[in-house]
């Protein structure tokens, strides 16, 4: 969990009209939700702590890019993250533990940069780099680093597909009334 | 009583909810209620033995099943349908609830193949157990789930299939499904609402609780405890509703203790050789979970002019074997041909690529049909599947390693697809590979698909067939138990399940299970307990 101070750092950043200079207005719609989303006094997360959720929602919008409507709310973006934090605990130790390790390496300074080739905190992180980042997965020659792509690919895709509001623009209505 | 509870005198519990350190005895305790154990449940408890039926997942019912995948998925399989091969490259979807794999298939109903059989004769020494000695047990089978040729008209999903087949040349048959009063509406793999699907949830387990069954859910069988080479007893672990051993607040439940004079291991080719493993079981030869098979299956998926809604109507009424020997039994490995439903979150994680390309395809979803190859797999010396072993949670991971055979295969069956979906009046056809681009003609795809790279985690592979680990054998040097189920080292062990296959099928196994499960029980019963 981070510490208090950290915690009011990131606000400010993500508060910061900065922000929307970097073009990543398509998820930080209100200003208010971001404190929200990293609050780490908010114990209904199962499994994300703060730093987990800014990762997720840097990354995600990005993996999603052209399937979360161009400027995602951000009451949508955090229900999103509820939804993957909920998924994440319905799975075994053994998953859990793997997609955890990810998400510590990719906190670290060290990981952040080999592994994602992410060169600035992830709160400044641009779409592009993210990009890149999931491109040159894909591609690797590393197993590890392929499986990673995979993994968080079907966790974001599961948890968006899942939700029946995203149902609409892939023109499936749902299972049949029987009741 | 819970709504899941059809009838008050029916003694169904949940682990966790049994006074702590209890001991319970009966004649007969069987460890998963899918295929195998649903089966015997039955017959042995018509006989009138105590019998304990043990559950690792949780009871549910037709009132739970609402068609809604993310739901359907974390509750009814095993680890979120998202359980991996130990490399990750395949995708491993088993059932985990009362009913096993019977509650989530897809109700497609196969004989176990006259040259598997053969095969298993001649090369690994089953006895008593080929086309004629089953014929009897896989009639009975069949009039007690209704396995019947699907009479209704196959939803254009399946059509596709057939008229692409007719085009070039080649046939199409007619799947049997076990169904009674099914409405079409496609979402089997969600559990089916109306109670049509004649699965073990609905058939052989109400009537082991009618004749005075126990049935307990979210009970995993830790070990078994060995006195003179007999189990004495089943530890058990309680789970919690999140089907962990702890919730995160407490400590785990202490483990509940099942004596009995017999025990049926029917945990499924994963669970039966993990629970052997966790007990150190007596394994002289070093046989157990070895062998491990899958039906590794390749997909194609493609884009028609009109709407092909696959996710709706029986999910599979046709297919096609016109590939499965293409080179004898032993030869190259050959593929069984048949469709799977498309649904939105399954669908997605198939997909390849990711962002606008990735949501390209999922705009067409209504639009999207797909076939998939099931390839035969342990055939012959070089084929010898997948080992299991335990991580360090001491459950169950499968290693699997791919041989040259199944790269062949792969590849041969992606062109085949491709060019049955072409002559189908596809638009486009998607390989499911991560290197494979969407193509708009036959010619286009025959290229691409001959230059992609056939390797783990490139190429998409899915299996819903796990077999073997605890192969039959009448020689104890190479198999674990005997074709009756018998464990070779282990008196009052017999294991009925997928996991005594000593290869794959090369069908979908349900029926396979079944009939041999019924043959298998009816002769330990009648051993047990003679009739006089």
């Amino acid at each position: 969990m981070m510490n208090k101070s950290r915690r009011q750092f990131l606000i400010r950043i993500f508060a910061a009209a900065g922000l929307a200079a970097t073009g990543r207005m398509f998820w930080v719609g209100s200003e208010e939700f971001v404190p929200e989303m990293l609050d780490a006094e908010d114990d209904s997360w199962l499994e994300l702590d703060p730093d987990d959720r800014l990762v997720l929602a840097m990354i995600t919008p990005v993996l999603l890019d052209g399937v979360v409507p161009k400027k995602l709310s951000a009451e949508a973006l955090l229900r999103y993250l509820k939804d993957f934090d909920q998924g994440l605990s319905y799975l075994t130790s053994s998953q859990q533990k793997e997609f955890k390790e990810l998400l510590s390496l990719l906190k670290s300074l060290i990981g952040r940069v080999v592994v994602g080739g992410i060169w600035t905190s992830w709160n400044n992180a641009s779409p592009a780099a993210v990009d890149s980042m999931l491109v040159s997965w894909r591609n690797s020659y590393l197993d590890l680093i392929k499986i990673a792509y995979s993994g968080l690919k079907e966790l974001s895709y599961g948890t968006w597909y899942g939700n029946p509001d995203n149902w609409q623009s892939i023109g499936y209505a749902g299972p049949p009334e029987i009741r | 009583m819970s709504s899941s509870i059809y009838s008050e005198s029916w003694q169904v519990f949940k682990a966790r909810d049994l006074p702590e350190n209890k001991t319970l005895e009966a004649d007969i305790v069987i460890i998963g209620s899918g295929a195998g154990g649903g089966i015997s449940a039955e017959i042995f408890a018509k006989k009138g033995l105590k019998v304990i039926l043990l559950e690792e997942g949780p009871y549910r019912s037709k009132m739970q099943f609402n068609m809604l995948e993310k739901e359907a998925y974390p509750d009814l399989y095993q680890e979120s349908a998202g359980r991996k091969t130990k490399d990750k490259a395949i995708s491993i979807l088993q059932g985990r609830s009362v009913g096993g794999s019977t509650t989530v298939n897809w109700t497609t109903s196969f004989r176990t193949p006259n040259r598997t059989l053969d095969h298993w004769h001649k090369h690994f020494g089953v006895n008593d157990t080929n086309s004629e000695t089953m014929l009897p047990w896989f009639e009975a089978i069949e009039e007690q789930l209704s396995i019947k040729p699907w009479p209704v008209a196959a939803n254009e999903n399946n059509q596709i299939l057939a008229r692409g087949m007719d085009k070039l040349g080649w046939s199409s048959k007619v799947i049997a499904r076990n169904v009674k009063g099914c409405a079409n509406l496609g979402y089997c793999g969600m559990g089916c609402p109306l109670d049509a699907k004649q699965s073990m949830l609905v058939t052989t387990i109400p009537s082991a609780l009618d004749s005075g069954a126990t049935l307990i859910s979210r009970a995993r069988v830790e070990r078994f405890e060995f006195s003179n080479g007999k189990i004495t007893s089943a530890k058990v672990q309680p789970l919690h509703s999140n089907g962990k051993v702890s919730n995160g607040k407490s400590a785990p439940l202490s483990l509940i203790t099942i004596k009995a004079k017999h025990f049926i291991l029917s945990a499924g080719a994963m669970g039966s050789p993990a629970i052997l493993m966790r007990s150190k079981a007596p394994d002289p030869y070093l046989k157990l979970g070895k062998r491990t098979f899958l039906h590794p299956t390749t997909i194609s998926a493609s884009i028609m002019a009109d709407k092909v809604n696959s996710f709706s109507g029986a999910p599979q009424s046709l297919y096609s074997d016109e590939f499965l020997w293409r080179d004898g039994v032993e030869g190259e490995m050959g593929y069984k041909l048949e469709v799977p439903p498309m649904h939105p979150l399954l669908s997605s994680i198939m997909m390849p690529n990711h962002g606008q390309s990735h949501r390209r395809l999922m705009e067409q979803l209504p639009f999207m049909h797909a076939m998939i190859a099931l390839h035969r797999d342990g055939f012959n010396d070089k084929n010898i599947g997948g080992k299991v072993e335990l991580n360090e949670f001491n459950l169950p991971v499968l290693d699997y390693q791919f041989t040259d055979t199944f790269w062949r295969s792969a590849r041969e069956s992606l062109l085949k697809m491709a060019e049955i979906q072409f002559a189908a009046g596809a638009k486009q056809v998607q390989p499911m590979h991560l290197d494979a681009t969407i193509t708009s003609s036959w010619g286009q795809a025959k290229s691409m698909i001959n230059n992609l790279s056939m390797e783990a985690l490139k190429l998409t592979v899915f299996s819903a067939h796990v077999m073997g680990g605890c192969a039959m054998g009448d020689n104890e040097k190479n198999s674990v138990v005997n074709a009756y189920g018998r464990h070779h080292q282990i008196n009052n062990l017999h294991i009925i399940d997928g996991s005594v296959f000593p290869t794959s099928l090369g069908v979908n196994p349900q029926l396979s299970i079944y009939a041999l499960a019924k043959r298998n029980a009816t002769l330990l019963a009648e051993d047990i307990y003679p009739s006089s």
